[in-house]
């Protein structure tokens, strides 16, 4: 059983970062039903890049951090190289074998979770926003 | 903290030989033993039901009501007698006024659905509360939706009680029904049950009281009550999944149309037209969870049995768990109604309750964390979500001593 809640994790349920103040860009919340846990992302496209990704909303150490997280991560990538970053982490946190998360930097954190299905969701509530942000 | 003094020690000396009875409960989760507070979801099986439904499988398994061989007829007499049990348990005047349902939820789906269809029009109302589970909220919207009828929902105080004097002023001559829980699944509050019912007569609205968190912690009797319809579940009150129970009045079921239309709710089919058959079996169609009803009897058995025990034990526990938490820094125990059973919500401070709930399961400790189903009651409170533990017949005061106990840890982490 790994440590779910490791330090990078908590730092970023206390101090999230890019969050609160979504500014006048596209936006789209989701609502996590088991918990009504919920996440507003907002995005600032220039140049066909997320110059700004923000958030806000409630929600448990898990969904906040992971939407802290998201928000680090995906800044300054286009729209398909943050899918791809998208994409990476849902094969980490999914996959049958456990997944070499190398490649996620920071975002490696998240895969814990992979021993806690019950909370997968809280994971991946702001990633499914992201979805429907860039699909706008 | 309450001094374990107040916990009734003859019955509390029985625990060790009850929690024997649970097979579940004596494991280890995450290397730590097992403390279950968690069984307002559903309850823990004792040997005797686990053995009972075997024993059905293993030597009477047959269809019922249809055969004229010896196991049909074995299947059908323990399902009878099971119909009889509740009704002795629920104090009904007949085992026709005992439908077997899948559970609590279906048990209001029927009355909504069939009730609904005759006695329920475009501008009549249906009397909820704030205090519901959804599976007392959403089928009514949807009979509002299929029959133009307006949904009324009773308010309650900050503490969690429902507003009486509001409730008088919702009633009038298009009030159709009212639907309360018994017990608040979330809070625990116990509803004035018999005023609400006498109010509602007395504007000539039957009742139909969800019990399903009732039913574990009290005697019910549906005749002193006067209740027109009781649904309760078979899996909180120590039997399986699958089966639960809707009481109603020989009066109301004989003038409502059938739910589900298939085999042995009929008494023949042609296909100018069918002839339903009489009750119980018109509102049971196709073939019914056997084994479910055979684990339900001996579950009634079990609960009566040690019922009068189990009621003081579990307010002297209440009473331990409310002062035991709230001494906790950073705890606060949400709502303060006038009677609770069952059901005890909290939260700590800066904390979600999931990742409580994730903290104290590392500890061995099973509780729930969510809206408890009760979305439209968490707003009303401004919660997105809570803790709760609820009791069962096996909890000791041990098991609240290792939730408080592994209450610093999730401070230490989150705080």
């Amino acid at each position: 059983m790994g440590d779910l809640y490791q330090d990078i994790l908590l730092d970023h349920h206390r101090n999230p970062r890019h969050f609160g103040e979504l500014g006048g860009g596209p936006t789209v919340e989701r609502k996590n039903p088991l918990c009504g846990d919920a996440i507003r992302l907002a995005m600032d496209p220039a140049d066909n890049r997320i110059c700004d990704l923000r958030f806000d909303g409630h929600g448990c150490a898990l969904s906040i951090a992971s939407a802290s997280l998201m928000c680090c991560a995906l800044r300054d990538k286009d729209a398909g190289a943050a899918r791809a970053v998208a994409a990476e982490l849902m094969t980490a946190l999914t996959a049958k074998e456990p997944p070499d998360a190398a490649g996620l930097g920071e975002l490696a954190c998240l895969t814990t979770v992979r021993d806690f299905p019950m909370r997968l969701n809280c994971v991946t509530l702001p990633w499914t926003a992201l979805d429907e942000l860039l699909g706008k | 903290m309450n001094a374990p003094a107040s916990i009734p020690t003859t019955a509390a000396a029985k625990l060790p030989a009850i929690r024997e009875q649970f097979p579940t409960l004596a494991q280890t989760v995450h290397g730590k033993p097992l403390v279950y507070l968690d069984n307002a979801a559903t309850t823990q099986k004792p040997w005797c039901v686990i053995n009972a439904i075997a024993a059905y499988y293993e030597h009477d398994n047959s269809n019922v009501h249809r055969g004229v061989h010896a196991l049909s007829q074995r299947a059908t007499a323990a399902c009878e007698a099971v119909r009889d049990k509740v009704r002795a348990f629920v104090n009904a005047a007949e085992p026709a006024e005992i439908l077997f349902t899948s559970g609590t939820t279906e048990a209001i789906n029927l009355v909504a659905s069939s009730y609904g269809a005759n006695a329920v029009g475009s501008g009549d109302e249906i009397v909820i509360s704030t205090l519901e589970h959804h599976s007392n909220i959403v089928p009514w919207q949807l009979l509002c939706e299929r029959s133009g009828a307006i949904l009324r929902v009773i308010p309650i105080s900050d503490d969690g009680d429902l507003d009486l004097d509001a409730y008088r002023g919702l009633l009038n001559k298009r009030t159709r029904l009212v639907a309360v829980g018994h017990v608040c699944n979330a809070l625990g509050t116990v509803n004035p049950i018999h005023e609400i019912i006498d109010l509602a007569h007395g504007n000539g609205t039957p009742v139909l009281v969800d019990g399903a968190q009732a039913i574990p912690h009290m005697p019910v009797d549906v005749q002193a009550l006067d209740c027109d319809f009781y649904a309760f579940s078979g899996h909180k009150v120590y039997g399986p999944t699958g089966i639960g129970v809707l009481y109603g009045k020989r009066r109301l079921l004989d003038a409502m149309p059938p739910y589900q239309g298939g085999g042995d709710m009929i008494s023949s089919v042609r296909f100018e037209g069918t002839t339903y058959n009489e009750l119980p079996y018109k509102f049971e169609a196709g073939t019914p969870n056997i084994a479910g009803a055979v684990g339900l009897g001996t579950a009634v058995d079990f609960l009566q049995t040690h019922l009068p025990e189990f009621i003081p034990l579990e307010a002297a526990l209440m009473e331990y768990a409310e002062s035991a938490l709230a001494a906790v820094d950073g705890v606060t125990i949400v709502g303060a109604p006038q009677q609770r059973v069952g059901a005890l919500s909290f939260l700590i401070d800066n904390v979600h309750p999931h990742d409580i709930g994730t903290v104290v399961d590392l500890q061995g400790i099973a509780i729930r964390a969510g809206h408890h189903c009760a979305q439209p009651l968490m707003e009303r409170l401004g919660l997105a979500s809570t803790a709760r533990v609820s009791f069962g017949i096996y909890n000791t005061t041990a098991d609240i001593d290792r939730l408080t106990a592994a209450i610093p840890e999730v401070v230490r982490i989150f705080g």
